[in-house]
């Protein structure tokens, strides 16, 4: 019996990369590769949706513990990333109070250090009592987010904090509706 | 961590291997409507009697007298290698120029004639849309390359290369040469790869590729004879032959690629497993296949009227008498390819595709009509083609069904004079690794 190793480019080769490798026959190097995330799946149901209660003129955090993300393996290897943004969507059902939810966004590459790195994205959502606000977003993500998201795993890091400016306890809920990245690559396999 | 490391070696493994399958696939199909003449590439690829084309395919032909337009000797021009010449490829990755599809479609049509547009450069976007529980491939390109239908494409070249004749007995040599291949996506992975449909947890995709060549000649004798004397080659034909057949190589590979998700795409644990699993079998040099087949045809002439049915290959077979069979797959545990020698003296018998082809023509003082219909395990092809004398002009136009049932067109021109003809023709084809249409320019000079 023997046995054939295969080795060099083929050790990392990402699984959707290699589909269209194989299978498109690499094209001319010219096309562009779209990478979307939904990162929002990578959380649990429970993690999305954060209730709060924060009393008068002080402020109220949840921080959640760090996300993991895991995307396909070796993508770095097929192309240049050029360009990445992120797209957040939240949805604040508040009942009472009046004031702002500040939502912040981290990427890194350890779960003990991604909130010791520079937010990503801050969404600053004033707030009024017995209404629903939707807050939205789209932020251009720098170098080091792009080439995280080349990697085949990073973490996701989400901060909340509410600070109430009335008298009265800021009270419901917030929702994450969308946490979407976006990269563009250029194809280069060889 | 070590799982999805041996994952993604295992997918790229085999995806490089079906990539590799669908390359013989590629290029197998477009082999069979190749033809050096332009008088026929114009006219849409008819058998026209007279022509070496038409006694191969019907061996009643050999002894039936030519036309008086008949061809007697072609000699292409090959201007498409002038054309390759002057713009010849890249093949520096580096170079901005470089281009993939451009190498592939020089590979599927040979440069022999003339190609004429640019093919598509295959720079679709590719979109690769990713959650815990889905991972979706959209292919801008792949909904026009990748076909649903298990397909079935090959060719088959054995022309008569010399022989020799006496009283009707004549025996040949002819060179033969088969490839044949066949690709089948299951609905899953077919919409995966081209619909962009998401891969879903705890399912299964599977792509079967196959493919068997060989390489040979054969050694025919037999009788060919009919009109019994009647002047103008009135009269009924018919030819038989047996051939010997000498095989000096064979290829066979059937692979299988399969992709299963676990409960989770992306998550920590149950990695996508990636399977591969292929049997090959080949002859080695040095040990020759031996077989017998048979080709039998007859043919009818009155006036300008011809029709002709023949058969090519019935039972033609050849058997290796020791060939060495390997299993290759994907070891779950080690990630690697293992490669085992099931066999090295295995006898296996390889069919030749038996050939129908039923012919018809007409030809007037200043008109040929000429129509065939030509199948065999890969499919059915049909050509109308038709030639108008004006003068020293000949006008020509047809039309054709190719090995994948897509109608094509042809048109084209002659030039006559004393016995050399100078013949043009194009005729349009979807040989690209794109599919999209392409046309050929040919031309040729022929001795009448």
């Amino acid at each position: 019996m023997k046995i054939t190793r295969f080795a060099g480019r083929m050790q990392c080769a990402a699984l959707g990369a290699l589909a269209l490798t194989a299978l498109v026959g690499t094209g001319c190097g010219k096309n562009r590769v779209l990478l979307n995330v939904d990162a929002l799946s990578f959380m649990d149901a429970s993690q999305a949706q954060q209730p709060y209660s924060a009393p008068s003129l002080l402020p109220f955090s949840v921080r959640l513990p760090a996300v993991p993300i895991n995307l396909v393996e070796g993508f770095a290897d097929f192309g240049t990333a050029e360009a990445a943004s992120l797209d957040i969507g939240l949805l604040y059902d508040n009942q009472t109070g009046q004031g702002q939810g500040n939502f912040t966004v981290y990427f890194g590459d350890d779960a003990s250090t991604v909130y010791s790195t520079a937010p990503v994205a801050t969404l600053d959502t004033d707030l009024q009592p017995a209404a629903v606000t939707p807050g939205a977003i789209r932020i251009d993500m720098d170098q080091r987010v792009l080439d995280l998201f080349t990697s085949k795993h990073l973490v996701m890091g989400l901060d909340w904090t509410w600070n109430p400016q009335s008298a009265q306890t800021m009270q419901g809920t917030c929702s994450v509706s969308k946490l979407d990245v976006h990269m563009v690559s250029q194809l280069s396999v060889f | 961590m070590m799982d999805r490391d041996r994952t993604a070696r295992r997918a790229c493994v085999a995806a490089q291997l079906a990539l590799a399958a669908a390359s013989l696939f590629a290029f197998a199909a477009p082999a069979a409507a190749f033809t050096t003449d332009a008088r026929r590439l114009g006219m849409g690829s008819p058998f026209v009697p007279g022509g070496r084309d038409l006694a191969s395919a019907n061996v009643a032909y050999q002894t039936m007298p030519s036309r008086r337009d008949g061809r007697g000797f072609v000699i292409p021009l090959p201007l498409g290698l002038i054309q390759l010449a002057q713009d010849f490829p890249t093949f520096d990755a580096n170079d901005p120029n470089f281009s993939v599809t451009r190498i592939a479609n020089l590979a599927i049509n040979p440069p022999f004639f003339m190609e004429t547009g640019n093919a598509d450069p295959l720079d679709g976007d590719i979109s690769l849309t990713i959650a815990r529980n889905s991972f979706a491939i959209d292919i801008a390109d792949a909904r026009t390359l990748l076909p649903q239908e298990p397909l079935n494409v090959g060719s088959m070249y054995a022309r008569p290369l010399f022989g020799l004749g006496l009283l009707g007995a004549r025996t040949y040599f002819a060179p033969v040469v088969t490839l044949e291949g066949r690709i089948a996506f299951d609905n899953a992975l077919f919409g995966v790869l081209t619909q962009g449909e998401a891969l879903l947890p705890n399912r299964e995709y599977t792509m079967t590729a196959n493919g068997e060549t060989m390489a040979g000649a054969s050694f025919n004798v037999g009788y060919s004879g009919g009109g019994w004397g009647h002047p103008n080659g009135d009269g009924f034909y018919l030819g038989a032959y047996t051939k010997y057949i000498m095989g000096f190589g064979l290829g066979k590979a059937d692979t299988q690629f399969s992709l299963a998700t676990g409960d989770t795409i992306f998550g920590d644990s149950d990695p996508m497993n990636v399977g591969y699993d292929a049997t090959t079998r080949v002859s080695r040099f040095g040990k020759i296949g031996n077989g017998v087949g048979f080709d039998t045809g007859v043919a009818y002439r009155m006036g300008g009227f011809d029709i002709g049915l023949g058969l090519r290959d019935l039972g033609s077979s050849v058997h290796w008498s020791g060939t060495q069979v390997d299993h290759s797959y994907l070891d779950d545990v080690t990630g690697e390819v293992v490669t085992e020698t099931l066999s090295d003296s295995e006898p296996y018998t390889s069919k030749l595709p038996q050939q129908t082809t039923l012919n018809v023509a007409w030809t007037g003082h200043r008109t040929l009509l000429a129509a065939d219909l030509t199948t065999n395990r890969w499919g059915t092809e049909m050509h109308v083609g038709a030639e108008r004398k004006l003068g020293i002009l000949a006008m020509r136009g047809g039309m054709l069904t190719d090995d994948n049932s897509k109608v094509q067109y042809a048109w084209g021109a002659g030039l006559g004079l004393a016995h050399v003809c100078f013949d043009l023709g194009f005729q349009t084809h979807n040989h690209t690794v794109t599919g999209e249409r392409g046309m050929t320019l040919g031309t040729s000079l022929a001795i009448r």
